[in-house]
């Protein structure tokens, strides 16, 4: 039952959404404490969906074995970055000097890895099929936002001011490599892809995934929209029902109490 | 002081960077048929709505409580996945399980493709940013002055 894609894959996928649902919770709420069992339930019913259906050229079991292929320079990347930016400098203690340059290497160590790939020979998983265009979307995709994202945060650094030299050049840097890259597999094609083929995927799963971005931000703004007209329909707090007698003159109490206390910490002041 | 930036410059940058690997896709293969272009793209707005909206849904349900507004969010975000598989039908055919095995499936990889990217870039210019050393304030290394009596007189 688990080899099928509806159970073993997007039940799970609606799993985690609940899982995180559930996080969103109060603290105190039953529902949080099984936000972590849910996801964790979702992730073993992707991993035996995943094992149970190796080799297959179901779509779903493709994607997961294109993600465990980009594992490592997607870490190395990840890992890379968060290194660079912890080890700036420190008011505690000084750290290791090679550290930050080291996390930077690291950073652009995951990109070149990606170059490689594409320079390898592929596993059967991508080699043809689902797989190789999920892996080509996979890298036309992550070069061209690498491009655009890179690019616009040398612009972004370059009209900051204060002669933020290096941050526009580590920029321009990053989106010349991954624009290269593109242009590369374009132009040449990689070792087990023609360049017609990246080109098929440009405009037929990049194009794809372009309107999906545009879903994604529309579905977002359904979201806050919702939300806003909800809060506008909320009752008016101005037309709340008047205090009752009782409730009157116990604020009344309250009130001379607090008055009195009031006072008397005035006077002794004095 | 450096003048404060016009969001226009952005805006432009964006366009011409999209445009950019754009032309070097036409040059390298030749002009693609604009309407299968125009098609995949709304064919993706479906599947990425329907994708989107039906997540958002599920953490709506997961994460109810009895003073939320919740009506007019469920609503809201059924009405998008309403909109959304409508799409995908029109433009990805009757088989919507089919279309959402194939297409939703590489809109998932692209997803993952386009938050590392993001990931490595933004977090290479925060690294750069956050590393910025500054020279030293120039009182700080000043000899520090003898204290004043609350006269205004300096003590000796």
């Amino acid at each position: 039952m688990l080899d099928e894609p509806l159970i073993g894959f997007w039940v799970p996928m609606a799993l985690l959404c609940l899982a995180g649902g559930f996080f969103l919770t109060d603290r105190k709420d039953v529902r949080r404490r099984l936000a972590a069992p849910t996801a964790a339930l979702a992730l073993a019913m992707i991993a035996g969906y995943g094992l149970s259906t190796r080799g297959s050229g179901i779509p779903e079991t493709a994607l997961l074995a294109v993600w465990l292929n980009l594992a490592v320079p997607v870490t190395l990347m990840a890992a890379g970055t968060l290194i660079a930016t912890f080890s700036g400098p420190s008011p505690v203690g000084p750290l290791p000097p090679w550290l930050r340059p080291g996390g930077f290497v690291m950073a652009f160590a995951g990109l070149a890895w990606v170059g490689v790939m594409l320079l390898d020979v592929p596993p059967g998983s991508r080699a043809h099929g689902i797989g190789e265009a999920l892996w080509g979307t996979w890298v036309v995709v992550f070069l061209s936002a690498a491009v655009i994202i890179a690019g616009m945060g040398a612009v972004f650094a370059a009209v900051l001011g204060e002669a933020r030299h290096l941050e526009t050049s580590v920029m321009l840097v990053l989106a010349g490599a991954a624009m290269a890259m593109l242009r590369w597999v374009q132009v040449e094609g990689s070792t087990d892809l023609a360049a017609s083929g990246w080109l098929h995927i440009h405009w037929h799963w990049h194009t794809l995934a372009f309107g999906g971005l545009l879903g994604l931000a529309i579905a977002g703004m359904a979201l806050i929209l919702s939300v806003y007209i909800g809060e506008k329909r909320m009752p008016d707090p101005g037309v709340t029902a008047p205090l009752s007698e009782e409730e009157k003159v116990r604020v009344q109490a309250i009130l001379t109490a607090n008055l009195a206390r009031a006072r008397g910490d005035g006077g002794e002041s004095e | 002081m450096s003048a404060r930036p016009k969001p226009s410059i952005f805006l432009v940058g964006l366009l011409l960077l999209v445009l950019i690997i754009d032309l070097s896709a036409i040059e390298a293969g030749g002009m693609p048929d604009l309407g299968a272009v125009l098609e995949r793209i709304l064919l993706g707005l479906g599947i990425g709505l329907s994708l989107a909206s039906g997540a958002l849904l599920l953490i709506t349900l997961g994460a109810m409580h009895r003073h939320m507004r919740a009506v007019e969010q469920i609503l809201g975000l059924s009405l998008a996945l309403a909109l959304g598989l409508a799409l995908t039908h029109l433009f990805g055919g009757c088989d919507l399980a089919a279309t959402f095995s194939q297409e939703g499936v590489m809109l998932l990889a692209s997803a993952s493709a386009l938050l590392t990217a993001g990931g490595l870039a933004f977090g290479l210019l925060l690294a750069t940013v956050t590393g910025r050393t500054h020279p030293q304030d120039p009182l700080l290394e000043m000899q520090s002055t003898a204290p004043t009596s609350p006269e205004g007189r300096r003590e000796r």
